[in-house]
């Protein structure tokens, strides 16, 4: 059994504490008697009033325990899960986004490039190439052979244009995800050199992240905070994967739940009849 | 577009209502025919004496409303975001010919006189755009085979790069065999549960040292279903002879298309031999609104708790 929003359970908290007030300090609210009753009535027949009293106060306590806990169990939603979630088609996605443009060493670029595709064989991954204009290489695949086939081609001498624009590369790369309809894709940009002005590439819905060599020259904190992106070296690659997984995640989790059963669903189902009971006319004695 | 997974659930609306007017009311201490913890439950409902103030107005719109949020919680309201691509789990390769005889004139697309390939490209792009849930890759083949594209479920990009291939990249003459050779190749990368492989050609196997029809045993002999398609309006005996055989030996099937509207018959006819995921059977990442009505539900007990403790 699992709960898909376990952090729900932190409500029981006030429900616990609730009762523990009630139950232990019960006793003496009866000895809180309106007014100046207190002077007047004998205190033995006040300790009987207070018994009254609590042993009054005590059920409506139970009761309004029994349905918080129903409705907050059931807001953490436990469900006894059916197996593997189904794989979907769509889920992840990353673009491989070359600069090279940037100057940077192509053979060091192709060697990320490979980390990347060593870390996380299962995702699709696709392949651009960028200097001014941005080109796809190879589409989504988890195809290792075609993408390390293109990766051992790509040079600047191969480009159509030279130049380079980091923004475009993003873009375009982004607009390669949105084309396939992945719902949780990635940006990795493998660039380096002076870092770039701020352009248009303004942080949107995908997940990015720039990787350029330590020590970077200044301007790059400035860029992917204008961008959105994650930005980092070699050594901290497994940022850019950890970023990605954490989210996939996150969208099987609220992907696909129909093959589980909900027994969150039936608490609040349970808490709803009870709930009735507010409305239950009482003859007054 | 909020949709409710259990609509029927509204039925459940009036039944406050209905407590309120056909039970009979409890008498506070009278002896309920329930158990004892229960009874003492209700029993600590009661309106009379001080619990009268519990039925001020607030407390019923309270109640009311918090019933109305448990009840559509029920209901299971969601909205649709972004569609699932649920996989066939099939992958389909395209090889396509281009082959120097693709070039002849001798199809009519849209009124006009053009080439094989030019049709191939318009027709083919559109089945390729229409196979949802299947990882699709293409091979472009004459005397040599290539592995244009991988196999992706990004249709855009595989019929993208369709109409970007041109007669002659691959050698002028015609090796089925290398086209199938390269398939099993790429199949053999990537497990799945069913392969399938769309040769087309308009000409006779006339390269190579693998021949078309001994590559299919190999396809065969690995699961790889062929389904042949001869696109040409002249028909040759020899060449229908060869798809035939390469069809039949893997279990697929031979498709003659000798014009523009055959090949798109074809293109429908093979969507019925390997159907994708049908448009109604679409799946959705769901937004579940049941959490926040709960959410909902709970503040208001607590306005209520607070409200009673204030009392006590």
């Amino acid at each position: 059994m699992t709960f898909v929003h376990p952090m729900a359970l932190w409500l029981l908290v006030p429900a616990g504490v609730l009762l523990a007030w009630r139950w232990l300090g019960g006793g003496r609210t009866g000895l809180r008697l309106p007014g100046h009753w207190r002077r007047v009535i004998d205190a033995a027949m006040r300790s009987f009033m207070a018994q009254r009293v609590k042993s009054d106060s005590r059920l409506p306590v139970a009761f309004w325990t029994s349905l918080w806990t129903l409705l907050v169990v059931g807001l953490a939603e436990p469900t006894l899960d059916s197996g593997a979630p189904a794989a979907y088609g769509n889920l992840a996605g990353r673009v491989l986004a070359v600069d090279l443009g940037a100057g940077e060493d192509v053979v060091e670029q192709r060697l990320l490039a490979y980390r990347i595709l060593d870390a996380s064989p299962e995702t699709p991954t696709a392949l651009v190439a960028a200097s001014a204009e941005s080109f796809d290489v190879v589409p989504l695949t988890t195809d290792r052979a075609q993408l390390d086939r293109y990766l051992q081609v790509l040079d600047a001498e191969l480009m159509p244009v030279s130049g380079r624009a980091v923004g475009i590369a993003i873009v375009h790369s982004e607009q390669l995800l949105e084309r396939a309809g992945v719902i949780v894709g990635q940006t990795v940009l493998l660039t380096g050199g002076l870092a770039p002005p701020a352009d248009s590439a303004k942080a949107g819905a995908w997940l990015r992240a720039l990787v350029v060599a330590r020590p970077h020259p200044p301007g790059w904190e400035t860029y992917a905070e204008h961008t959105g992106a994650q930005l980092v070296n070699g050594e901290s690659l497994s940022e850019v994967l950890e970023a990605l997984d954490d989210e996939v995640a996150d969208v099987i989790r609220d992907a696909d739940r129909s093959g589980d059963f909900p027994l969150g669903y039936w608490l609040v189902a349970v808490a709803t009849v009870l709930w009735i009971l507010f409305f239950r006319r009482l003859r007054s004695a | 577009m909020i949709e409710f997974l259990h609509p029927w659930v509204f039925a459940a609306l009036p039944i406050p209502w209905l407590a309120w007017r056909l039970l009979p009311p409890l008498a506070a201490h009278s002896a309920l025919p329930v158990p004892l913890p229960v009874r003492q439950l209700i029993v600590g409902l009661s309106t009379h004496g001080q619990r009268q103030s519990r039925n001020a107005p607030e407390d019923v719109w309270l109640k009311v409303l918090g019933w109305l949020l448990l009840v559509l919680a029920l209901t299971g309201p969601y909205s649709r975001h972004s569609a699932l691509l649920a996989p066939t789990g099939r992958d389909l390769m395209i090889a396509i010919d281009l082959s120097a005889s693709m070039e002849e004139q001798d199809m009519v697309l849209d009124g006009r006189g053009v080439s094989r390939h030019s049709v191939v490209s318009d027709r083919l792009g559109k089945f390729i755009k229409s196979r949802t849930g299947d990882r699709i890759g293409l091979i472009a083949y004459g005397h040599e085979a290539y592995l244009v594209s991988p196999l992706s479920y990004d249709l855009e990009a595989v019929a993208a790069v369709l109409h970007e291939l041109r007669i002659g990249l691959s050698g002028h003459r015609t090796d089925l065999g290398r086209a199938i050779g390269l398939a099993i190749k790429s199949f053999d990368k990537q497990q799945t549960g069913t392969r399938v492989l769309v040769l087309l050609s308009d000409g006779e196997d006339n390269s190579g040292e693998l021949t078309g029809p001994d590559a299919a045993d190999l396809a065969a002999a690995r699961g790889i279903r062929i389904h042949t398609i001869g696109f040409s309006s002249k028909i040759e005996a020899d060449g229908a002879a060869i798809l035939r055989t390469i069809a039949q030996s893997t279990g697929g099937q031979l498709f003659w298309a000798k014009s523009t509207s055959d090949l798109a018959a074809t293109s429908n006819a093979i969507t019925r031999l390997e159907p994708t995921v049908r448009p109604e059977d679409e799946q959705h990442l769901k937004r579940d609104w049941g959490p926040y009505l709960i959410g909902a539900a709970l503040l208001i007990m607590a306005a209520l708790v607070w409200r009673e403790l204030r009392r006590a």
